[in-house]
């Protein structure tokens, strides 16, 4: 099972963020930051996403600012160092078993007199 | 009337007697719906708008459906025949509107018909009426802002709650394709008394239940609202339910079927209510479970998107027990933190902890959902127990309060909103424990029964709303029963007297509910 916040605290981990690898120094973090913005200000195809264990994420200068601040206080740079732990490249996870699509009888609700016909009623 | 005796001796004998069955199978039918009397839904407190203008309305009518044959003396078969139809329509008018308007989407004259609608209808009005003109809006292609708007405006927000009201809202929401809000109001139907609404208030209300479950694939909550002891046995249900129990990717329904099953009658090629096995629910698939007790593992498994289960989210929580008690790992941070030059081990993994633990009170309620307990001796998982138990008991308090500062204020919210107040309690109130009987089901009754209990008597004796009322004491009595409680027989004496003390007034000491 998916566990949101932990998901969403590897998302948006600043070692990805910033593409350093956790046994960085300061001073390779905060270079690689300011390179980063520098480009992002450029708008350059090639920052606008890095890779992260669920697949690719769209950086922004915000999310670079905000990692380099967490990389800079120790004690939330240990907490990000735990949750680097995964490569960066992509996961297969399994995929969630709802209905098959055969399954369900979209149409039931209007062939039985209850509303009108629809996809994908939710 | 006085004109029917010689007419009747003018007619040819053949005619005579066609007319003296015709009139014979009314009086049949005179008699079958005084029997069924005791089966009409309960009048509690309504009042029909214009029962006078009803009354002889229906009067006209009576008149001219026995005055017909007269028109046939004088050859005006035509006429007679036209005046016949009519007012066999007439007579019975949710017929007229199921089988005629609803199909044809007329909103207006489904609303009228039912509005005619005599007997079992008499204190649904306008809220059945609203009903039947949804449904006709429901069925339309787009329903117009002005007609939608019509039918809302027919309600009146005064007037106490019935089981029809709630499905007049239940059936507006479905028009405004809100169909959540649709299905909670039409699921929250089964909380009230059967006898709260027309029979055929509760034909629409599971005949929608349980094809939107259809449509959404919800097999179980098909058959679960097909067996519901208050489910009519009607085809569309039976075909349903007989679906439920076919093999996944099968359930779905010839045109034929569907055809028999809208007949006004019941189709006999028909298989009984639930005679199909009950399919195994969702074949318990391979648990993703993580060996290996590693970070790299915990964070895989924490970021596998499979359906939550008992089993995975125990293996779950223990795994990260495990991790947070590493002593390798606190080692590491402890190494990393020298030579960082600051940090703290304990802040970070306590910080981790937190993260964790708050998903993992979510992951228990989806768990719960899927009605599986969630049970075992990880400190992590019991901690995330604990605080969602801490949580929805503080929620439930303050419901609570706010139901507690209504009464003390003597404040009621509108009949709909009053029920959908209780409907989120109730909610609230069944997580704390579904599905297993813990210690926490006593504790939740023990903080809410007396309160909710003199809540319930200030809605029936101060405002009226003796459905609602009923609803709370129902909901209630079981729980007495199962924590052994003392107000045990109060509460079903409130249960019993709630919904009946508008039929027993003629009492020399009228009965009063107990707070």
């Amino acid at each position: 099972m998916i566990l949101p916040r932990i998901a969403r605290a590897i998302e948006e981990n600043p070692f990805y963020v910033l593409g350093v690898r956790p046994e960085c120094t300061r001073q390779e973090f905060e270079r690689e930051g300011q390179k980063l913005l520098s480009m992002l200000a450029l708008d350059l195809a090639e920052v606008r996403t890095y890779n992260t264990p669920l697949g690719e994420r769209t950086r922004t200068t915000e999310l670079v600012r905000r990692s380099m601040a967490e990389l800079r206080e120790p004690s939330r740079r240990l907490l990000h160092e735990i949750l680097a732990a995964l490569p960066q490249s992509e996961i297969h996870t399994s995929q969630p078993t709802r209905p098959e699509l055969d399954d369900r009888w979209v149409n039931a609700p209007a062939l039985f007199g209850y509303g009108r016909f629809r996809e994908g009623r939710q | 009337m006085t004109p029917l005796a010689p007419t009747y001796r003018s007619l040819e004998p053949p005619v005579r007697l066609v007319v003296l069955v015709y009139w014979s199978a009314l009086l049949l039918i005179f008699v079958y719906n005084v029997r069924v009397r005791t089966r009409l839904p309960v009048h509690t407190g309504l009042k029909d708008r214009e029962p006078v203008l009803l009354m002889l309305f229906r009067f006209i009518l009576t008149a001219t459906f026995f005055g017909a044959p007269y028109l046939f003396v004088r050859e005006w078969l035509g006429l007679e025949i036209l005046l016949f139809a009519v007012c066999l329509l007439l007579f019975y008018p949710w017929w007229t509107t199921r089988h005629i308007a609803i199909p044809l989407r007329m909103p207006r004259l489904a609303y009228a018909l039912t509005a005619f609608g005599g007997m079992e209808w008499w204190f649904d009005k306008p809220e059945g009426p609203v009903a039947a003109a949804a449904w006709c809006l429901s069925r339309q292609r787009k329903a117009t802002k002005q007609s939608v708007t019509w039918a809302e405006k027919q309600l009146v927000p005064s007037r106490p709650l019935r089981a029809s009201t709630v499905a007049a809202h239940a059936m507006l929401a479905a028009v405004r394709g809100q169909f959540s809000e649709a299905r909670m109001l039409f699921e929250s139907m089964l909380l009230l008394h059967g006898r709260t609404a027309p029979v055929p208030m509760w034909r629409l209300c599971f005949e929608w239940l349980a094809t939107d479950a259809a449509a959404r694939g919800d097999w179980t909550a098909v058959r679960r609202f097909a067996a519901h002891y208050l489910a009519p046995r009607v085809s569309t249900l039976l075909l349903l339910a007989d679906l439920a129990g076919r093999p996944p990717g099968k359930r779905k329904a010839s045109i034929v079927e569907v055809f028999l099953s809208r007949l006004p009658f019941r189709s006999p090629n028909l298989k009984p209510i639930l005679s199909g096995k009950p399919t195994p629910r969702c074949a318990t698939k391979e648990l993703h479970i993580v060996s290996p007790v590693s970070l790299e593992g915990a964070l895989r498994a924490s970021l596998d998107s499979a359906d939550p289960h008992s089993a995975s989210l125990t293996v779950l929580a223990e795994t990260w027990d495990s991790i947070l008690c590493d002593e390798h790992l606190r080692q590491r941070l402890a190494l990393r933190s020298a030579a960082l030059g600051g940090g703290d081990v304990d802040t970070a993994l306590h910080q981790l902890r937190q993260l964790v633990e708050s998903d993992l009170t979510e992951a228990i309620d989806a768990v719960l959902k899927n009605e599986e307990s969630v049970s075992g001796e990880s400190p992590l998982l019991k901690s995330a127990l604990s605080s969602r138990r801490r949580r929805l008991l503080t929620e439930l308090e303050e419901r609570m309060a706010r139901l507690d500062a209504r009464r003390n204020k003597d404040q009621a919210l509108p009949a709909i909103d009053e029920w959908k107040e209780f409907l989120a309690f109730h909610r609230t109130y069944t997580s704390i424990y579904a599905p297993d009987e813990s210690p926490d089901r006593t504790i939740a009754f023990n903080m809410i029964s007396l309160r909710l209990n003199s809540f319930a008597v200030w809605l029936h004796s101060q405002k009226k709303e003796s459905v609602i009322a009923n609803a709370i004491f129902r909901f209630l009595l079981p729980e007495a029963r199962r924590s052994n409680s003392p107000s045990l027989e109060i509460l079903s004496r409130n249960a019993k007297l709630s919904i009946t003390d508008f039929t027993i007034k003629s009492e020399r000491h009228p009965r009063s509910l107990r707070g």
